[in-house]
């Protein structure tokens, strides 16, 4: 006999939604997270698009929406900036804290059993998921049965692995970051999320300034995992180069590791699904995942739904194909652009930011190149480039 | 061994290829699993600590 229909470890934005779309069908879901409050420590640089709120119903609530986004800056090694400014609010940046507890408290609403303070290991039976052992915050352990597993555990996916998925990593799919929450500081244009290049500056990744008020933001690096250098390190040195940020407080010391290197392509194996930062669903160009998180929890949490309704678990592979055939497919775009820039010398991004603009931007991180890489077209300097996109 | 000063992360975890590191509430490595290939140490955004410190580090 099963406890629950659905055991969902990890609560963050991929495992609630799930847990939401499940329980909000009639089933009976448990959420586990092993953290003692769900979203925190947060490990985000708190920018989400607009599209998150608008496609996924989420209502752009003053409890976990610091500031409004209108668009965004882009600086080269050299200083120049490619900027985009539009007249409607892009998206936001979010108080990941109360947004990850807000979307927990809505699968509860919804019906779920929510537990923070719960560590959880799979519980395999003839080699298939059986359920899970979980270990309390307070010492005590339990199994708990049920029909279907979601692994929602994000970048360190022991569940998925548990259940023989092959999830490991090598460090270079990965980017190592800190981040500051930084007060006191003076920001050129608080509207806009800022974002620096450079292969000194941020080796294979870039330095964020994204703010949650006029004099606050979030300060942060991501680097290529492979690499010598040390996140923080860099971090430090370019606070201390910039008068700006130089004498600011900090707030918070925010340490993370995106997973941008692509997909895992098998996301349901037998009664187990795999979703988010756990299954690597991260747009690979700005390392944001919480859209794709919450996208691929949906889908989940609905394809579980439908297979136990009809009491056929080879309908959960209705997950697999579906997320593939849309976001996945985009995904994988996002990712050609982004193998391309990581080639570019500091020289042809300074040259690149003269070239392109915010517009380009935009549709590239949409893995949209056709326009953008006609414009390197015309620019015989760049040929070479060209043939590293192509 | 638990690494001290972890701000639990899991980068350690998502690349250990022997599964020698767990995560309840901070890396704790396994050192009959560890095989001292050093990833963890090379992914972890902190300066200081690695996840060695006070293991088997070089
Ligand atoms: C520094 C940094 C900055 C970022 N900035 C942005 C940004 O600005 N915008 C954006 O969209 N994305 C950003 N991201 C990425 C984003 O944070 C993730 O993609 C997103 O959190 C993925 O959601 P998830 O639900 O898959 O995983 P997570 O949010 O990581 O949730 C996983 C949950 O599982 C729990 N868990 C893990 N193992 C177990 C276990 N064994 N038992 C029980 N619970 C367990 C964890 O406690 C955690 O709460 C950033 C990431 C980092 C590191
Ligand atoms: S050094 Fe040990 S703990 Fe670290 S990644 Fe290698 S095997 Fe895992
Ligand atoms: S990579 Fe470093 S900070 Fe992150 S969990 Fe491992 S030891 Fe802790």
């Amino acid at each position: 006999m099963a406890d629950y229909d659905v055991v969902v470890v990890g609560a963050g934005p991929a495992g609630s939604m799930a847990a939401r779309y499940a329980a909000e069908a009639g089933l009976s879901v448990l959420l586990l997270d092993k953290s003692l409050e769900i979203g925190t420590p947060k490990r985000c640089g708190e920018g989400l698009g607009i599209r998150a709120f608008r496609e996924l119903s989420i209502p752009a609530d003053p409890r976990f929406i610091n500031r409004e986004i209108y668009g965004f800056a882009v600086y080269a090694p050299d200083g120049t900036p490619v900027k985009a400014r539009f007249s409607e609010v892009m998206g936001y940046i979010i108080e990941r804290k109360m947004f990850d507890k807000h979307l927990a408290a809505e699968a509860a609403r919804a019906g779920a059993h929510v537990e923070a303070g719960a560590y959880a290991r799979l519980k395999l039976e003839s080699g298939r998921p059986a359920g899970v052992k979980v270990r309390r915050h307070d010492g005590r352990e339990a199994e708990v049965r049920c029909k279907v597993v979601v692994a929602a555990d994000g970048v360190e996916s022991q569940i998925a692995r548990q259940a023989g998925l092959d999830t490991r990593l090598k460090p270079s799919d990965l980017d190592s970051c800190f981040e500051y929450e930084m007060a006191g500081i003076s920001i050129e244009d608080p509207d806009l999320i800022h974002m620096y290049m450079g292969n000194k500056i941020a080796p294979r990744g870039y330095i964020w300034v994204f703010p949650k008020d006029e004099d606050r933001a979030n300060v942060g690096i991501g680097i290529g995992g492979h690499l010598e250098e040390q996140a923080k390190l860099l971090l430090d040195k370019f606070i201390q180069s910039r008068p700006e940020l130089r004498r600011g407080s900090i707030l918070e010391v925010n340490v993370g590791c995106v997973p941008v290197g692509g997909f895992l392509k098998q996301l349901v194996k037998d009664n187990l699904l795999v979703v988010g930062d756990a299954a690597r669903q991260v747009n690979p160009l700005h390392g944001g995942g919480v859209y794709e998180a919450m996208t691929a929890g949906k889908l989940a949490g609905q394809a579980i739904a439908k297979a136990l309704h009809e009491g056929d678990l080879r309908l959960l592979r209705e997950y697999e194909s579906m997320w593939w055939s849309t976001h996945g497919k985009r995904l994988e775009r996002i990712l050609k652009v982004r193998r391309f820039a990581e080639k570019l010398s500091d020289d042809e991004m300074n040259y690149l930011a003269r070239v392109w603009r915010g517009d380009d931007l935009v549709e590239l991180s949409r893995g949209n190149y056709r326009v953008a890489a006609g414009k390197i077209v015309a620019h015989p300097k760049l040929l070479a480039l060209v043939r590293k996109l192509l | 061994m638990r690494v001290e000063g972890c701000y639990g992360c899991g980068g350690c975890v998502a690349v250990c290829p022997t599964g020698a590191v767990e995560m309840q509430d901070g890396a704790d490595i396994d050192l009959e699993k560890c095989s001292g290939c050093m990833l963890c140490v090379r992914v972890c955004p902190t300066a200081l600590p690695s996840p060695i410190v006070g293991g088997r580090r070089g």
